[in-house]
């Protein structure tokens, strides 16, 4: 009668697991559109040269930025009005190419270890020139490891496809003033929420073994939408154009409109570096 | 001189016995103290069982965490920057009444400053009222900050709570030669819940801990973080007027000195005031888990902080007793 017992167990362990093994590989299957929907489309690797911003009255060209209030919209605002700023009343910040000359696809433009000088100016200057904001210059950063929100992102990644451009500009990074702020899209999901000691080891070791063995995805590290825009293959003109809600910090809430033009110079090659 | 005389030995009879059954001893029956192992069991269970069905790993480490973040706001010389940075705002703000005055400066041409002379007042009772209920709340926010271990107590518990556990297993149902081994192993965890709130200075520290909370309740809201943004978007817009359009106005001796002055500490005060806004909001959540926390006991009309450290003594000396009891020897019964 005893030696049943772990027959019976056996047995359930062995139909719990083939029933695992046969609902994973059933959802693996059902994910295979989705490769079929990127082998449509084309990613585009190299530099995004960047025209500086200009503006004729309200009429804004080149790359540039706005922030609107908590509460307010991309069409009417509230904006923050930058004094520094004379573009659109201040209500536009105007941005100049930096030394890389623009943003570089498939490859981070990291924010430099020592992000900001004694006045918290950014010295973040590859993607941009730092930018006079409110008294204090701000820049921008592509890291592998978002600073606000600590998690790991992906480089900016750009598809086209019919000349329509999609993005995760995740990374995309702002250091202003002794603060970090991510302003991509998608944003990344946060994880700087309380741990207990050990649970982020615990954590990744559970990530491991689910997606070794139980072939789960891997938890999401971004959420919402990307970037969109346009691209032309002939002249190499490429907008791009997004929204991004901070998330956390002082200015929780507030919301940036960023909008990158300029011309695509194909690289080839992944590139990678920092400012 | 002695004589002997020789004595003639009694010849016994030989007797024949029966044949008497071997002596077997009999071990005595051990009588397993079952109150004791029955104790140790049901408190190990709920040592290990509670903090987990209770979300106690999140919430302390919220509390650590909210404790860790504010770390850089509330030194020494971190409230003096908020006091002077409070100053130069309120020297500024004079500064430009003056200059509106005596330039006779109409009202909407300078549109932030405008906002900024009617806000001031307010932006300034706001501010006091914030930097002095942080101040106040520092001394408690340093006897919590500088409790070891804090995040670790949820461990200690489970860890204890596995110990009593197995000690109460096997005192019930497991081999009569563990049983010496388990109880003291219960003793030691029951020494440890014991020790650590009285080794940590737990009590006063917990307390400490709850002063802090309520002191700052009116603090950590959304509402005041909300509140704070506004007026740093009033601040904000007015010091770049200051520093553009607002310069071509005639202002000369103090309160040119007063403005520029501002106009200077504009970067430093804008990163405090940003800095601080941040670590509020970043931890209100964590905020509101400490509150939990503290909640877990007011049904019974206890602040939960207050009431942990004297949850652990009480809990270990529950566990000593029963291990005590289990240790001693037990009755042998013969059969």
């Amino acid at each position: 009668m005893s030696n049943r017992i772990p027959t019976r167990r056996a047995r359930a362990v062995v139909a719990a697991l083939a029933l695992t093994l046969t609902l994973s590989t059933a959802a693996a299957c059902s994910g295979g559109d989705s490769s079929g929907e990127d082998q449509k489309r084309t990613q585009l690797i190299g530099l995004v040269r960047l025209t500086p911003g200009a503006a004729k009255g309200s009429t804004l060209t080149g790359t540039w930025f706005r922030m609107i209030q908590v509460g307010g919209s991309v069409k009417n605002g509230p904006y923050m009005t930058n004094a520094n700023s004379k573009a659109d009343g201040g209500k536009a910040t105007l941005l100049q190419p930096g030394s890389s000359g623009g943003l570089r696809l498939a490859g981070y433009q990291s924010q430099p270890k020592q992000p900001f000088d004694a006045k918290g100016n950014s010295l973040a200057k590859a993607i941009t020139k730092p930018t006079p904001f409110f008294g204090v210059a701000f820049s921008l950063g592509t890291n592998p490891v978002d600073p606000q929100t600590k998690t790991k992102v992906a480089p900016p990644t750009v598809y086209v496809k019919d000349g329509k451009l999609t993005a995760d500009l995740s990374s995309w990074g702002v250091t202003w003033n002794n603060q970090v702020f991510n302003q991509g899209a998608p944003k990344p999901v946060s994880n700087t929420g309380a741990k207990a000691p050990g649970q982020a080891k615990a954590e990744k070791v559970w990530d491991w073994v689910s997606g070794t063995y139980l072939e789960s995805a891997p938890p999401a590290t971004i959420s919402g939408k990307g970037a969109t825009g346009t691209y032309d293959a002939k002249t190499g003109r490429f907008v791009l154009e997004w929204t991004s809600l901070i998330e956390g910090g002082p200015f929780n809430r507030f919301t940036g409109q960023w909008h990158l033009e300029g011309t695509f110079e194909k690289d080839g090659r992944a590139p990678s570096g920092s400012n | 001189m002695t004589y002997s005389l020789p004595i003639a030995e009694p010849r016994l009879a030989v007797i024949e016995l029966p044949a008497a059954p071997p002596v077997v001893r009999v071990a005595a029956r051990f009588r397993r103290r079952r109150l004791p192992a029955l104790v140790l069991l049901v408190l190990g269970t709920v040592l290990v069982v509670g903090p987990i069905v209770g979300g106690l790993f999140v919430k302390v480490a919220s509390g650590q965490q909210m404790i860790d973040a504010f770390a850089p706001h509330l030194t020494v010389d971190q409230l003096g920057r908020y006091d002077d940075d409070l100053q130069t705002l309120r020297t500024g703000a004079a500064a430009i009444d003056v200059v509106y005055q005596d330039q006779q400066i109409p009202a909407g041409k300078y549109p932030g400053l405008d906002a900024y002379r009617t806000d001031a007042p307010a932006i300034d009772q706001r501010a006091t009222a914030l930097l002095k209920r942080i101040r106040t709340a520092e001394p408690d926010y340093r006897r919590v900050a500088s409790i070891g271990g804090f995040d670790r107590v949820p461990f200690l518990l489970v860890a204890s709570g596995l110990a009593l556990t197995y000690a109460g297993g096997v005192l019930l149902g497991g081999r009569r030669q563990r049983s010496g081994g388990a109880a003291i192993l219960a003793l030691a965890a029951a020494a440890a819940l014991i020790a650590y709130p009285l080794v940590s200075d737990l009590p006063s520290r917990s307390r400490a801990g709850e002063r802090l909370q309520n002191a700052l309740a009116p603090v950590m809201t959304g509402q005041t973080v909300r509140q704070e943004q506004d007026d740093f978007v009033v601040l904000v817009t007015a010091v770049g007027e200051l520093d553009t359009a607002f310069r071509s106005e005639q202002h000369t001796g103090r309160e040119a000195a007063d403005l520029n002055a501002l106009v200077r500490a504009w970067p430093e005060v804008s990163s405090d005031l940003a800095g601080l806004v941040g670590a509020i909001n970043d931890n209100i959540t964590n905020y509101e888990a400490l509150g939990d926390l503290d909640d877990l006991t007011s049904g019974v009309g206890l602040s939960g902080l207050v009431a942990l450290p004297w949850f652990l003594v009480g809990a270990g000396t529950v566990g000593a007793v029963a291990a005590l009891a289990a240790l001693r020897r037990p009755r042998k019964e013969l059969p």
